[in-house]
């Protein structure tokens, strides 16, 4: 199997989405425990629309995707319910206009065909050095301002009010954490693509909390499933000729259902 | 005696509501404030513009520096989708006296164990906060409001849903913390009942009707009756008094 990453196409293809997988899969709890599962999606399609208006207008992508998806942060992080309109409606409507607005400007895109973009199921093997580097690096802040503020965080996603008369800015750092979440979809869905930067959100927390009771090994369990599915996927991918992305969410899927189906026959 | 927070002509409200038009009133040092109303009548909203989650639309609500709050929020709206143990929630609060990559030390976790002896749960300290009863629950909340070492703590209906007893132990518990431990109490509740033994001072709160200060000797039956809308009988048995 290491030979297969010995190719260099492998070799950044596994870099990436071990780098994206591992991010996700732990900000995935998060998301996952604060319910706004919806709202990882719709920011992936804010992200991958950044990246079809950067292609279009000729600005680098990742630059384009960044901005974009921080002002979604900003609005979905200060958006309230409205007496006609649920916040729920608010972020369908955002999902359904960035998606297909993003697949009319590639369409008409003769550069972005050319390169390669796929924006919904990605395409890892198209992964540059430089979309390494640029991942590397948006991880390590990440996960530093993780560090710092992880306790943090955590009560503030359980107890937000709370956490504020304990002396925590909460605000700040409910908007911080949705920053991190932010910059990782914005740089990753370039390179990953939708379905895989949401799958990794969503699948490896919800593996993490069918499997583990203790709230770090939830986390330590969604990191680690990711990795193994991103590291199967791709090498499965390679010896049967399948698309990356969808392949690394199959196996996401297909772990998720059989661990939660030994729980449940254990269980009965 | 030290003002603790003080409410002058305030207007408070959210959305497009008004609940409160011009609200005065000071709260003292070791105070116990009975906070009484219907559902919707503001209750919330009053506890919210005391630690200043709200901001005033009109007058002013100002607190005492060196203020610690330690605030109990509804149990009902806690996400039991996090899989907390009671050590996890009441060592939750101690983040808040760290600063950035400072790691909870022994310190932290002697002050949770105590706070979890105090509210009588220190057996429980590995359960999941989830499976606990209601009652349990509550003095999980208690106890991480005690962690930070308050001096101002706020209930926000302790005690809607529990059976007599454990409705009995919560006051209790919330009555030995304002006497034993000097706390300032401001106790949020839709049953007159439960907090007339141990509050001194009433807030009732009537969306019809204008809110009303009293304390405690200053009740009387005709009085009862007219901010309830309904006649209300008021008794003193074996020490204790009961409303009807």
């Amino acid at each position: 199997m290491t030979d297969i990453f010995r190719e260099s196409f492998m070799l950044t293809a596994l870099l990436a989405g071990l780098i994206t997988g591992l991010v996700c899969a732990y900000l995935g709890v998060f998301i996952v425990l604060k319910r706004i599962v919806f709202m990882g999606i719709a920011l992936a399609e804010v992200a991958a629309l950044g990246v079809a208006l950067g292609l279009f207008i000729g600005m680098n992508p990742f630059t384009s995707s960044s901005i974009l998806t921080l002002i979604g942060v900003i609005v979905f992080w200060a958006a309230h319910a409205e007496r006609n309109i649920s916040r729920e409606s608010f972020i369908g409507f955002v999902y359904v206009f960035c998606a297909s607005l993003a697949v009319l400007l590639i369409a008409k895109n003769p550069i972005a065909e050319a390169k390669g973009i796929n924006l919904i199921s990605g395409n890892l093997l198209y992964t540059t050095w430089q979309d390494v580097a640029v991942l590397g690096v948006a991880a390590f802040l990440i996960m530093l301002v993780h560090l710092a503020f992880f306790k943090k965080f955590l009560f503030v996603s359980f107890d937000k009010e709370t956490a504020f008369t304990s002396g925590i800015k909460s605000n700040m750092l409910d908007l911080l954490l949705y920053m991190t979440i932010g910059i990782i979809i914005s740089l990753a869905t370039k390179v990953c693509g939708v379905i895989f930067v949401f799958a990794s959100f969503l699948i490896p927390a919800m593996i993490g909390l069918v499997l583990a009771k203790r709230i770090r090994t939830i986390f330590i369990v969604a990191c680690l499933s990711a990795c193994f599915c991103v590291i199967a996927g791709l090498t499965s991918s390679y010896i049967w000729d399948l698309p990356t992305s969808p392949a690394i969410v199959i196996l996401y899927s297909v772990l998720f259902l059989f661990i939660a189906g030994i729980k449940f026959i254990l269980i009965k | 005696m030290i003002k603790m927070v003080e409410f002058k002509n305030a207007i408070l409200g959210y959305g497009r509501k008004e609940v409160f038009n011009r609200l005065s009133l000071d709260i003292y040092e070791n105070d116990f404030l009975g906070v009484v109303g219907p559902n919707g009548s503001g209750k919330t909203t009053f506890l919210k513009a005391i630690m200043g989650l709200i901001k005033p639309r009109g007058g002013e609500v100002t607190r005492i520096g060196g203020i610690k709050f330690g605030y109990c929020m509804q149990r009902q709206f806690i996400d039991t989708l996090f899989p907390f143990t009671v050590f996890d929630i009441v060592m939750m609060a101690r983040s808040s006296t760290k600063g950035a990559f400072k790691r909870l030390g022994r310190e932290d976790r002697e002050k949770v164990s105590e706070s979890l002896d105090i509210a009588g749960i220190s057996h429980l300290t590995k359960s999941a906060f989830r499976d606990l009863s209601g009652g349990q629950k509550q003095r999980v909340l208690i106890a991480r409001a005690l962690s930070l070492e308050p001096n101002f703590l706020i209930l926000d209906e302790p005690t809607t849903d529990l059976d007599v007893k454990g409705e009995r132990e919560i006051l209790e518990l919330i009555t030995s913390l304002h006497r034993n431990k000097r706390l300032t109490v401001v106790l949020v509740s839709h049953e007159l009942n439960e907090v007339i033994n141990c509050s001194d001072k009433f807030l009732f709160l009537n969306s019809k009707l204008p809110h009303q200060i009293v304390m405690k000797d200053d009740l009387n039956e005709h009085m009862l009756s007219e901010i309830f809308g309904v006649k209300m009988e008021f008794k003193k048995v074996n020490g204790r008094y009961i409303i009807t």
